[in-house]
């Protein structure tokens, strides 16, 4: 076959998502693991692993998608080598897996093209059937005993069945109850949970699948078992379940024959018709004939999740957005009609109308919080890619370096999650290219050879924190200082009198961090000022810190999600605008701020800043004729390092905002990023602080 | 007939079971909140109570363990939204016979209440 | 580029079905298909900078629609609002847009034998965005070309009458 070939699977479009899905799940998978797989990897790594890469051989197999499921087999026997002990993880062998796993990811992409890509999959499996063929198959002694014959099982600990014999030895019976839950049930884990209780009264629970743990964890199950020894009649067994609402049961006695013998110690039970329940497979011939079999590795039932469509998702958002923004008009509307209707003498009507649009205020609110949530993903997704790059660019540059990550689990808008992934990896990259030491130069400055650059995420109300920290050179703030000047950032008097927190924010702009030079001497490399750009694209902050010989850190600051945004909320010549909260630095009455007049531009003086001044409504170009207004109001707002103070005519308080976008007529105006509803349903227009930060202050400056 | 009592602070949705457990030929009591609930219970001591989670004054779980405590056989179905998966656990774990998902179909609504009456 | 292809689909059915409005003492129709709703005219937010033929942007039930003046798109008087003002809905190219008119009269039915061509009228710039004219008894009914009417992303009205009148 020749590249540009159109190719045929044998897949309809509804499979095709899914098989794409899975795919990725997989490759993603493998791409996070693999790296691990060096020196002494855990079983359990290397089981999920020799999975993945069986779950593609098989779904690719499927769909007739020969290289890739000759590539995957390939892959597969040697990892299989290494999951029986007959070969160790090398790094040879790790590299030789993660070409072949990259192209695997072109060739998963042929699927959506249907295009060949030409990519040439035999070099690839030659290279790993060499590396199976190699070195002395004897290395690394086989500490598995004897094949286990294919089965479906439960497990269960030796010390448990040694207890179900006695039972049994003791007169008892032994049941395994089987339930299903029926599908339309919605807490499916508190069913478990019931029918747990339910068994508790009647006997002995042995063990429960799932566990008792996982189900008071909330891991909802449909299918749910548990092995019991009981005195008591089935048929008092059928009339507990029975009170459990959304479940049927099957009830099977078991004797001594069910409970294997020998080693690894076992329950055996045939399979049934329900073979997710968490059912265990071991050995490759166990794997090998569950595929297609619907026993799908342990994946789905380690998930209790359901996939939804983003677009679905954005859309109930739209909605609850608007049941927020009705709910708020109710609320004003109810305010008006009350003092009506009690004139009216008409208490009982009042009285539920209060009580209706109060719930529907808590309601709306729950919903909202509820949506939101169900957006967000942990950011275990991005991070889970940077041990292989950390790898690659550390063997690139000839560096040594650890990298830690913490806070997996810290959750934020999937939309955010797309786009931080790309400044991560840019920020991470020169951490490691710039920041971290060469061995010989950490060696000769008595640090350990090997660097650390730790990527850590956390909440803290309602913004995500990521920090990218190296223990590497750090940054020399001389030279930083010096270029700042050079490149005409700053006069010489203000650069020199700037702390040296000050001087690192440079980096972030524009011709400084790109200069080679101060790469090189710096330890901060390219296009620090894109990043910046992505960054406050998302509303979000990033700033650096820096110690000479120490080390440098990188703290990014994100909402949490990008479809509402914490704003505070003025008014000026009779518009509302939305200035967001994450650039306001100050919001005070005119005739408190201390104001001068600079070389006849007005400026307030705030913490020993001096800032120029702008109208807000003149900075957006807003040439209706202008209401007087006797008192106005500044709001301080920084870019960067930049700040301007705006006034405005009246301050209305900080408020969520949904952002819409202003539409493809009216395009990307100047100064604004969108409108946004509010309570009274009219609109109000979300400031770009950006661009009109940077544009005022450029005009001061001028001026 | 058995007494089911309806605890909800939104008057629809007491309204709402009550109108389907009355057509079904129960008596029905209505609470509208945690508080209010616990009174009635003791006051009436119905067949079966219906109670919705978040409210004011006393919230369902607490009303539960009161009814509970006064009353320990009692027979109680939470009402929940989406989301309380752990009150609902915990509700179950303090004594609570079963519960209902809302929005409650009506059909579901009366298989609760003839499991609880049972 | 005085005129514009008639739109043969639909008059290949023999009539075009269309909602008439007025601006000033002017009626036009537009294609009832590309109508969404019409509503009574509501408050729009003004947007600083922006091209003096948008109005400004309205809460269209949680949407926000960018609104155009259709008056000041077509060269007649704006006059101030009054109850029989509207804002007429359209599904365009570039999303939902509200278009400000006079009043909305009827909808009806225009034998396609009673349009007649633009290219035999004279060269006015706002031809640019009429189809073809209709003479109904005593009165004249202009159709308009949606996509024509609603300026191109990144000119301005200015830039269109320029290129219209060379």
């Amino acid at each position: 076959m020749a590249k540009g070939q159109r190719l045929q699977f044998d897949l309809d479009d509804e499979d095709l998502k899914l098989f794409c899905e899975e795919a990725d799940e997989q490759l993603e998978l493998l791409d996070t693991s693999l790296v691990q797989l060096e020196g002494e990897p855990h079983p359990d790594l290397v089981q999920q692993i020799f999975r993945a890469a069986h779950t593609l051989k098989g779904s690719s197999a499927t769909i007739g998608h020969k290289k890739m499921a000759s590539l995957t087999h390939a892959m597969e026997t040697v990892l299989d080598a290494v999951r029986q002990g007959k070969k160790r993880a090398t790094s040879e062998m790790i590299d030789a897996l993660l070409a072949a796993l990259d192209a695997l990811r072109v060739l998963a992409g042929e699927v959506t093209t249907r295009v060949d890509s030409g990519v040439e999959t035999a070099p690839l499996e030659a290279d790993l059937h060499a590396i199976l063929a190699a070195g002395d198959p004897d290395e690394y002694p086989s500490p598995r005993p004897g094949a286990v014959p294919a089965r479906f099982q439960y497990d269960l600990p030796a010390d448990t069945i040694s207890a179900a014999r006695d039972d049994l030895n003791h007169g008892r019976a032994l049941l395994l109850v089987e339930m299903t839950i029926s599908t339309d049930c919605q807490l499916p884990s508190i069913r478990c949970y019931q029918a747990l209780q339910e068994l508790d009264e009647l006997g002995t629970v042995h063990a429960s699948w799932p566990d008792r743990g996982s189900i008071e964890a909330g891991a909802g199950e449909f299918a749910f078992a548990a092995l019991i020894a009981t005195t008591r009649g089935d048929e008092q067994f059928a009339a507990a379940l029975e009170s459990v609402s959304d479940m049927t049961s099957t009830i099977r006695h078991l004797g001594t024959d069910d409970l294997a013998d020998g080693d690894p110690s076992a329950m055996q039970v045939a399979p049934k018709e329900r073979p997710k329940l968490s059912v265990v497979e071991d050995t490759a011939e166990a794997a090998g004939a569950g595929v297609g079999e619907g026993a799908k590795p342990g994946k789905k039932a380690a998930s209790p999740s359901v996939r939804i469509d983003v677009e679905r998702l954005d859309g109930l958002m739209n909605l609850v957005g608007e049941l927020v923004i009705d709910r708020t008009r109710l609320q004003q509307i109810r305010e008006q009609l009350t003092g009506l209707l009690k004139s009216a003498n008409l208490t009982e009507l009042t009285e539920n109308f209060e009580e209706t649009t109060s719930h529907l205020a808590r309601v709306t609110d729950e919903l909202q919080e509820e949506i939101m949530r169900s957006r967000m993903l942990p950011v275990r997704s991005v991070l889970t890619r940077l041990p292989r790059l950390v790898r690659d660019v550390a063997a690139k540059c000839g560096k040594k370096v650890d990298l830690i990550t913490a806070g997996e689990e810290t959750e934020l808008d999937r939309s955010v999650i797309e786009e931080i992934s790309d400044p991560l990896v840019h920020i991470l990259r020169n951490a490691v290219d710039h920041g971290i030491e060469t061995p010989e130069e950490r060696r000769a400055l008595g640090k350990p050879e090997t660097g650390v650059v730790s990527v850590t995420a956390w909440n803290q109300e309602t913004y995500i924190y990521l920090s990218v920290k190296d223990d590497g050179r750090g940054i020399d703030t001389a030279t930083l200082r010096q270029k700042v000047v050079e490149k005409g950032l700053l006069p010489r008097e203000a650069a020199e009198n700037a702390t040296d927190d000050q001087v690192l924010q440079y980096v972030f702009f524009p011709g400084l961090s790109t200069a080679k030079t101060l790469s090189d001497v710096s330890g901060r490399g390219v296009g620090m000022d894109i990043v910046r750009t992505n960054i406050e694209r998302l509303n979000g902050q990033i700033t650096l810190k820096s110690t000479r010989g120490q080390g440098s850190e990188v703290i990014i600051q994100l909402p949490l999600t990008l479809a509402t945004t914490k704003a505070l909320m003025v008014m000026a010549n009779d518009t509302v605008y939305a200035i967001p909260l994450v650039s306001v630095t100050e919001a005070l009455a005119e005739h408190d701020a201390d104001i001068h007049s600079v070389s006849g531009q007005r400026t307030l003086r705030l913490r020993g800043r001096l800032l120029p001044m702008a109208d807000l409504a003149n900075a957006l170009g807003d040439t209706r004729p202008r209401r007087l207004s006797a008192s106005k109001f500044v709001v301080a707002a920084k870019h960067g390092e930049r700040q301007v103070a705006f006034v405005v005519d009246r301050l209305l308080g900080e408020q969520d905002v949904v952002v819409k976008s202003l539409g493809d007529l009216v395009g990307n105006r100047r100064g604004l990023t969108g409108a946004t509803i509010l309570g009274d349903g009219t609109l109000g227009l979300i400031v770009d602080t950006a661009s009109l930060v940077t544009e005022q202050a450029q005009l001061a400056a001028t001026a | 007939m058995a007494t089911i009592l309806v605890v909800d602070d939104a008057a629809f949705m007491r309204m709402r079971m009550s109108k389907i457990l009355s057509e079904a030929g129960y008596d029905v009591i209505q609470a509208e909140n945690g508080l209010d609930a616990v009174e009635k219970y003791r006051a009436n001591r119905p067949d079966a109570v219906l109670m919705d989670i978040t409210m004011p004054e006393m919230d369902g779980l607490t009303a539960l363990k009161e009814i509970k405590a006064m009353d320990a056989t009692a027979r109680v179905a939470m009402v929940t939204a989406l989301g309380q998966q752990q009150i609902v656990l915990e509700a179950v774990k303090s004594g609570a016979k079963d519960f209902l998902v809302k929005p409650c179909e009506g059909d579901r609504v009366l298989a609760a209440v003839s499991k609880l009456c049972a | 580029m005085a005129t514009r292809p008639t739109d043969t689909e639909s008059a290949a059915g023999g009539e075009e079905h269309v909602v008439v409005f007025r601006l000033a003492q002017e009626y036009y129709a537009l294609d009832i298909q590309s109508v969404q709703e019409i509503v009574r005219l509501q408050t729009i937010t003004a947007i600083p900078g922006s091209d003096p033929w948008v109005e400004g942007i309205t809460n269209l039930r949680g949407r926000v629609v960018p609104v155009i003046d259709l008056r000041r798109r077509c060269g007649v008087t704006a006059n101030d609002p009054t109850p029989e003002t509207r804002i007429v809905v359209v599904g365009s190219k570039s999303g939902m847009v509200g278009l400000i008119v006079d009043a909305v009269s009827e909808v009806m039915r225009i034998p396609a034998d009673q349009v007649e061509l633009p290219s035999s009228m004279v060269a006015a710039p706002e031809n640019t965005f009429l189809r073809g004219i209709a003479k109904l008894d005593e009165r004249l009914v202009s159709l308009m070309d949606l996509e024509g009417v609603l300026p191109s992303e990144g000119n301005t009205v200015a830039e269109e009458l320029a290129a219209a009148a060379a």
